[in-house]
């Protein structure tokens, strides 16, 4: 992996009127062209985490901050959200109220424009990001809320894509979205992680999918960060991740129950189809 | 005809009213054309006293839906409104419109006088606000929000403006599906306004109107947030120019620029003949002079 893109510097954030901490002495760091998946559960500070990279907090909402966050080199205490998000992309949760303008092409050139693009070049990107996220050229002159929910968070994602950060980060990109949504949005993510060197930084609770995609795995906990592993080692332990509410595939606690039998040594799968040959290699014994 | 073609439907775009065909000729011009349309063929009506010249007006404004493929059915939601307003002008020029000494009195009810030129002059301005409200029916069935912000962008507008007008565009479309969502949301719980009488309605409104409000201040702390990760300041980009990549998709072409000679042509033509000759005002419509010899007035 490459140099730090972000460093998350013993952060601590609370909000104003809040009585306690959101995030309480977080360290992290965030190496180019990882692929970092963030759990945990509600309320844990999972958003508040990913707000402080892009400078969204301490920059946009009001509150205590001690620590520090480094993006690509910027503090986010001197720095603008504005000048950040210029190479650290974010995708928000709600597909709906992220949309700034009236059609997806807008959308799409929005970002561009700010950067002070030449029209060829966003011409260009907006055709990029296009086939990135598998939209299709018909949809630039639709409004964006007349799209589904998956497309919509395509377009999201394309509009952030189009900008070519160094790092996109996406806070429960699938949270809104039905099983069709979720499925359309995580192949994007797949085609990402496979084919550009971006860094990727998602929240998200789907772990069957995120598990297999992932370098790095983050569980936030009431504000902490309790385990920072690669997934083979991060859900090796299933009895730590349920107790800290983290529900991992069905598939993974299966496996877990064997080893626990004594019927299975192995790792813990983490894929699907991986689990089913384990299951299969111990029914025949 | 080839039958698939014939039977695939129409390729349509979204309009601030409804929805348009994409091979509507409209299309075909630069989008500052229909801005200048609402703003130049809106004053016809304002210089035009005469009922004929305005009925000609309302027909060409037809003539022109029919051209555009606009669906003549989206004037028919605005009956409604345009009876009402005729029944509003109508009462208010005729019973209440005054009396002034030399008008032909045709009826007197008490203290209220029915004259001829009261009834004339609510002709008069009913076909005048008739053919603007055509005008700006055409307008909203033709544009987009797009349009609209493209055309205050093309007039050089501070982006910041244009912006501002077109997230107002945005917020609108967003308190309608919050609104929706509230309006579900009650219903689910057989709160249904539609069934209370109107005292019941303006009463219980504040269950729709409190968590709108509290909505619209959430959306706007979503937006600021989108508006920041996708480097927009508010400020400007100090040291370097924004780039206008909608604004340069459209070039103002030689069939613009003779659609707004024409428009600015007629607007000049009815400037002449309202100001320097007769032909306009409602003493030459030989409709008024035919209605009121039916009245017995001529």
């Amino acid at each position: 992996m490459g140099k730090p893109v972000i460093q998350v510097e013993d952060l601590w954030w609370r909000y104003e009127g809040r009585k306690d901490w959101a995030l309480k002495g977080v360290n992290l760091e965030v190496d180019e062209g990882e692929f970092v998946g963030i759990v945990g559960p509600n309320e844990s500070g999972k958003t508040t985490l990913v707000m402080s990279m892009n400078g969204l907090i301490p920059n946009n909402y009001r509150g205590i901050m001690k620590g520090d966050v480094i993006a690509l080199g910027m503090n986010t205490k001197e720095y603008q959200t504005a000048d950040i998000s210029k190479r650290v992309g974010f995708v928000f949760s709600d597909p709906e109220s992220q949309f700034l303008t009236m059609t997806v092409e807008e959308e799409l050139a929005f970002g561009l424009e700010n950067l002070a693009l030449p029209v060829e070049e966003i011409r260009d990107r907006i055709r990029w990001a296009m086939e990135i996220t598998r939209l299709e050229e018909d949809f630039l002159e639709k409004p964006p809320y007349e799209l589904s929910g998956g497309q919509k968070q395509r377009v999201a994602i394309a509009a952030v894509l189009a900008m070519k950060p160094d790092v996109i980060i996406l806070d429960e990109p699938t949270s809104m979205l039905d099983p069709i949504g979720k499925t359309e949005v995580f192949n994007v993510l797949i085609d990402l992680r496979k084919n550009y060197n971006v860094t990727v930084i998602v929240v998200e609770h789907r772990l069957e999918d995120i598990a297999y995609l992932a370098d790095k795995m983050v569980l936030l906990y009431n504000g902490e960060i309790l385990k920072v592993a690669p997934p083979q080692e991060f859900f090796d332990d299933i009895p730590f991740l349920l107790e800290h509410y983290v529900y991992p595939p069905e598939i993974m606690i299966a496996v877990h129950k064997l080893r626990e039998q004594g019927l299975y040594s192995g790792k813990i799968p983490l894929r699907f189809d991986e689990g089913v040959k384990i299951l299969e290699e111990v029914v025949k014994g | 005809m080839d039958p698939v073609k014939a039977s695939a439907p129409k390729k349509m775009r979204r309009t601030l009213l409804g929805y348009l065909p994409v091979e509507s000729p409209i299309h075909a011009f630069h989008p500052i054309i229909k801005t200048f349309f609402l703003l130049i063929i809106s004053v016809y009506p304002l210089l035009i006293d005469n009922p004929e010249w305005n009925i000609v007006g309302i027909v060409a404004m037809f003539a022109i839906f029919f051209l555009s493929r606009v669906q003549l059915s989206i004037i028919k939601f605005y009956t409604t409104i345009m009876l009402n307003i005729f029944w509003i002008i109508f009462i208010a020029y005729t019973f209440f419109g005054g009396y002034t000494p030399g008008y032909h009195v045709i009826a007197r009810w008490g203290p209220i006088l029915i004259s001829w030129e009261n009834i004339a002059w609510a002709i008069t301005v009913y076909l005048k606000m008739f053919f603007a409200i055509l005008v700006i029916i055409y307008f909203l069935s033709v544009s987009r929000e797009r349009d609209v912000i493209l055309g205050l962008r093309w007039v050089r507008l501070p982006y910041v403006i244009a912006y501002m007008i077109g997230l107002a565009f945005r917020s609108i479309g967003l308190s309608l599906i919050d609104f929706n969502t509230i309006r579900e949301a009650e219903k689910a719980r057989a709160l249904d306004l539609k069934a209370l009488p109107l005292t019941h309605k303006i009463k219980k409104f504040g269950l729709y109107i409190v968590p709108l409000v509290a909505l619209a201040l959430r959306r706007t702390e979503e937006v600021s947030n989108a508006l920041d990760s996708r480097g927009f300041k508010f400020t400007g980009l100090r040291g370097y120019r924004r780039t206008d990549y909608l604004l340069s998709k459209y070039r103002f072409q030689s069939k613009d620029a003779a659609a707004l000679g024409l428009m600015l042509a007629i607007l000049a033509v009815l400037t002449y003949f309202r100001y320097f000759t007769p032909l306009l005002t409602g003493q030459s419509s030989a409709l008024l002079r035919l209605l009121g010899s039916w009245m017995g007035v001529y």
